[in-house]
């Protein structure tokens, strides 16, 4: 479990042979090329990709087939350069282009007569033939739309020869035509078409009434359709019968397209090429068996130690089969840096079981278990794995509460044990978990604090390693920052809950005020441990202010950070109280009450509802707690994600 | 702070939000055609519903443009349908404003002779609210009969002297028209903020206005020197309203002619605009240092009336934006050219 030890691997080998060890090392989905530096290298190969022109055909073709892009296997296919794909292509798309061209073009007629027939409904109730009014001697007419708004302005126009009759209102149009003398023609154009009329023309063989030009209209569009049905099929099939050739030519092609991309990041010195990048060391030893099979080219591994890693070495996170669904919110959050810690485990396990406190119901917890389990299987969405597993823990404390789908009589909770009651300080047996709220609100508190040490003392210990000893021992989140917050804790818990007093002069002075004043004087003192000198140099009283606002703003973080988990108990409270709710809307909530069907579909949709919205609160409320006042401790989540060089279409 | 009031603020900034953004205006720009203009117009959230019916291929220019203008009202008319306060008493001057300029362009078609343009460009949108019986002012012949038109109606007082002029000699004083409309408008709204509002609130309002006037000023008096007018009539003939620009300031602006000096010389009044953007005209100026202010005052302000106002400003510099890039699209400017003529 952690992060994947990777190691820096080289290929050497004569420029001839360069494109098969690119292929292989895409092929092999375990190799991170190094991007191509000018200051490092005497030449690289930035030449125009001669694939570029062939593979944008293809990518055209498969959009105008509605193919979509797939690798597949190519051995069979013995194209090689460029200029065989290209005629691959033309080949191909001469033929496919004469189909299309005649299915594009009785389309395109098809949506013409479509428009023209649209508008044509709009005149139905004119009964002149159009041959008659287009062709009258002393006057023009024209059909066509105008905006309904500008109908009032036809007023000012009567007494200057235009006429409009409107046929049909259609929405924001009105349909008709316009009548002016043959000598205004000219204005009445003018002027309509400064309303915006916007004319219909008609094609010269609809020279009949509207009705009889409508039907006229309405065959053609019939054979034009039929026509274009043909023509689809004839493209389908031509589709079907190219479609595994094609896509196996392609997926050649894709190869070498981006093989050829990626020789920019080669170095070439006497026709001999380098490149180097990250490979998981597990795999290296296979990856450089599988180079060497080409002949001539050579692979050296260099395994890369945590510390001496440079900042640039990506991370591949590694984790058993529970807790890499987790690795998600670790990646949303920021990868940790090669050679640090993956927090992923211990995400897992916190947010398993705080979801499980905060959401604990039996029925409710298998519920979204199963659901995530077969959503899972649907989809790749990464919280549905997550799903799974938080809800066997919700069903865990669920048995503990006594709690399913909200019935609480099923199971007997804990705290109607004798024992446990007596232990936690009732004298009589509480009824339900509102009766023991402070002792759930204590304990939401006590998980904080232990969260708050665990996350001091991982940032303590990784300092140690990191050898950053100033910051190990004299920061907020190091030992000095953990006796202070444990003394703090110890001695108030010791105060209200066991009357102990331990804030004597000497506890307050040791654990208390020494830890205070050595944060307070951090960076001297680390100066003086490192014996390096700390950045610029400041006043005596800029220093004072600054280290007082920070050791202030520590202290309150503090008490934030560890009242911010009362959120855990407040939940517990929240997720009983939405189902007394629901008892009480299903009229469950006296003694003895009648089930009907009307109490189970209420049952069944508050269920939902509080699964709904308050397992998302709950998810979202965790990922709070994890990000800033856990992670905030110890994590810095400034690592690059490693990303091999593959090729894929999606 | 009244629920009404906050319901307005909220309301207002929702649909400033929904106007359009650099990036929409970059892409507007990049249009080969009105055609593609209409198009990507009709996808943005701000326009979809008034262009849903269009056909972008066949839509006029000009049909377009009379529809965003439609837009832009229509959003005010909704909002007065939908508050009782502020937007009310706004409304009304937002009818004004455009009935104004309707009022300019029938007098311009009485001189020139045909109404024709006017009747076409008229928007229909306006005739039931306007004062004025907007479309009978196309059949005005002459100056008395446009008088005895708008004898109802307040602006009769106001342009009467003019107009009695201009049926003796002939001609028409715009200039003046145009002046004393647009007094009218601004007294109008300068009187109703300070009996309806109180203290900061009236304060805040009525800055707004009369920034906005110090700007009309300046746009105005570079306007006239272009055309040669003598600096004591550019003087007279500008808004008698005066806010940061005073008299002086406004003599030292008439003797300069270069955008950036008149943009020196606006900066020691607290007219400033950030960054350095290269400006083409003073108009752009005038609107840059306008938005800069409005956008301000939407986005900080708790004065639901001045949001208000800031809002009608605001969508009118984009009402002129959308037009400036369309007619540079269809003059065939590049998308640098018609982006660097407008204020963003």
């Amino acid at each position: 479990m952690g992060i994947e030890k990777m190691s820096q691997l080289t290929v050497e080998g004569p420029l001839g042979k360069l494109d098969n060890a690119l292929l292989l090392c895409c092929e092999s989905r375990m190799f991170q090329m190094t991007e191509f530096s000018n200051a490092a290298a005497p030449q690289n190969l930035s030449q125009e990709n001669p694939y570029e022109m062939p593979y944008n055909e293809m990518k055209n073709m498969a959009a105008s087939l509605n193919i979509t892009p797939q690798l597949k296997a190519y051995d069979s296919i013995s194209i090689e350069s460029p200029e065989e794909f290209e005629k691959y292509c033309n080949d191909t798309v001469g033929e496919l282009a004469k189909l299309k061209e005649e299915y594009d073009e009785i389309a395109e007629a098809l949506d013409e007569h479509r428009r023209t027939d649209s508008n044509l409904k709009h005149l139905l109730s004119l009964d002149v033939s159009f041959h008659e009014l287009f062709n009258m001697r002393y006057v023009k007419a024209q059909i066509g739309k105008l905006p309904s708004v500008n109908m009032q302005k036809l007023d000012y126009y009567e007494n200057k020869g235009l006429h409009f009759i409107p046929f049909e209102q259609d929405g924001e149009y009105t349909w008709g035509v316009y009548l002016a003398p043959k000598n205004d023609a000219a204005f009445a154009d003018t002027v309509m078409n400064s309303l915006f009329f916007e004319a219909t023309v008609l094609p010269d063989y609809l020279n009949a009434d509207a009705a009889e030009s409508d039907a006229v209209l309405e065959k053609i569009i019939s054979d034009e359709e039929q026509l274009k049905t043909l023509l689809k099929q004839k493209l389908d099939d031509f589709t079907a019968n190219h479609k595994e050739e094609f896509l196996a030519v392609f997926s050649k092609l894709k190869h070498l397209y981006e093989c050829f991309e990626l020789r920019k990041n080669a170095l070439i010195s006497n026709d001999r090429f380098t490149f180097t990048g990250y490979c998981p060391t597990k795999s290296c030893t296979k990856l450089t068996e599988k180079l060497l099979t080409i002949g001539d080219v050579t692979a050296t591994e260099v395994p890369l130690k945590g510390k001496a890693a440079t900042a640039d070495v990506p991370v591949k996170l590694k984790n058993n089969v529970i807790f890499r669904p987790f690795e998600m919110f670790v990646k949303m959050y920021g990868l940790p840096e090669y050679g640090t810690f993956d927090p992923t485990p211990y995400v897992a396990v916190t947010y398993m079981l705080m979801f499980g406190i905060m959401f604990g119901d039996v029925g409710q917890g298998l519920a979204i278990s199963l659901l995530g389990l077969i959503m899972s299987r649907i989809s790749k969405n990464g919280l549905f794995p997550i799903m799974t597993r938080i809800g066997l823990f919700s069903a865990a404390f669920g048995v503990l509460y006594g709690s399913v789908f909200g019935i609480e009589t099923i199971i007997e909770p804990f705290f109607h044990r004798e024992n446990i009651w007596r232990a936690l300080g009732y004298t009589e047996q509480p009824h339900n978990i509102f009766q023991v709220a402070t002792v759930l609100l204590i304990a939401a508190l006590c998980i904080g604090i232990v969260l708050i040490v665990i996350s001091m003392t991982f940032n303590t210990v990784l300092n140690f390693r990191r050898r950053k000893w100033g910051e190990a021992l004299f920061s907020v989140n190091g030992v000095c920052g953990l006796v202070f917050y444990i003394a703090l804790v110890a001695g108030v818990a010791g105060m209200f809950l066991f009357g102990i007093e331990l804030f004597s002069p000497l506890y307050i002075i040791a654990f208390i005020a020494l830890p205070l004043v050595l944060i307070f004087f951090k960076h001297p003192l680390s100066d003086l441990i490192s014996g390096t000198k700390h950045g610029e140099k400041i006043s005596i009283g800029n220093f004072i202010i600054e280290n007082f606002i920070d050791l202030f703003e520590a202290a309150l973080s503090f008490l934030s950070n560890t009242m911010s988990f009362l959120r855990i108990g407040g939940f517990i409270l929240s997720h009983a109280g939405m189902m007394l709710v629901v008892a009480q809307l299903a009229g469950t909530n006296v003694p003895g009450a009648e089930i009907t069907v009307g109490t189970v579909i209420t049952y069944i949709i508050g269920n939902l509802i509080v699964m709904g919205v308050e397992g998302l609160l709950v998810g979202i409320q965790i990922l709070r707690l994890e990000f800033y006042e856990i992670f905030n401790r110890f994590y810095s989540g400034n690592g690059k994600s490693f990303r091999p060089v593959e090729i894929t279409f999606e | 702070m009244s629920f009404s009031s906050n319901s307005v603020i909220a309301k207002a900034r929702a649909i400033y939000g929904r106007s359009l953004k650099a990036d929409d205006y970059a892409r507007l720009c990049a249009k080969g055609s009105v055609a593609e203009a209409a198009a990507f117009l009709r996808q943005t959230d701000r326009y979809a519903d008034v262009l849903s019916d269009i056909n972008p291929q066949t839509i006029h220019r000009g049909r377009l443009e009379a529809l965003i203008r439609r837009s832009t009202f229509d959003i005010f008319e909704r909002f007065h349908k939908f508050d009782h306060s502020d937007s009310r008493v706004f409304f009304k001057y937002i009818i004004m404003e455009l009935e104004a300029e309707q009022i300019l362009t029938a007098l311009e078609s009485v001189a020139g002779g045909s109404a024709d343009r006017y009747v076409a460009e008229l928007p229909t949108f306006l005739l039931e609210h306007a004062e004025t019986d907007l479309l009978a002012l196309a059949k005005a012949e002459n100056y008395m009969e446009f008088a005895h038109l708008i004898e109802d109606t307040p602006y009769h007082k106001i342009l009467r002297p003019l107009l009695v002029d201009a049926q003796q000699t002939g001609r028409i004083n715009i200039v003046e028209c145009e002046r004393r409309l647009y007094t009218f408008y601004y007294l109008s709204a300068l009187r109703t903020a300070d009996r309806t509002y109180k203290g900061s609130d009236r304060q805040t309002l009525r800055r707004s206005l009369l920034k906005s006037i110090d700007m009309e000023n300046v746009v105005s008096c570079c306007r006239m020197k272009m055309f040669g007018t003598a600096p004591e009539k550019i003087k007279v003939s500008l808004l008698p309203f005066r806010y940061r620009l005073r008299e002086d300031t406004i003599d030292r602006l008439i003797q300069l002619n270069d955008t950036e000096k008149i943009q020196a010389e606006l900066e020691k009044y607290g007219y400033r605009i950030s960054g350095n953007p290269e400006l083409q005209s003073v108009e752009q100026l005038a609107e840059t240092i306008s938005m800069e202010h409005l956008r301000r005052t939407l986005r900080l302000s708790r004065n639901s009336a001045a949001v208000y106002y800031s809002l009608i400003e605001c969508l009118k510099i984009e009402q002129r934006n959308v037009k400036t890039a369309i007619e540079g699209i269809r003059y065939g400017l590049s998308s640098s050219d018609i982006l660097s003529m407008l204020v963003i």
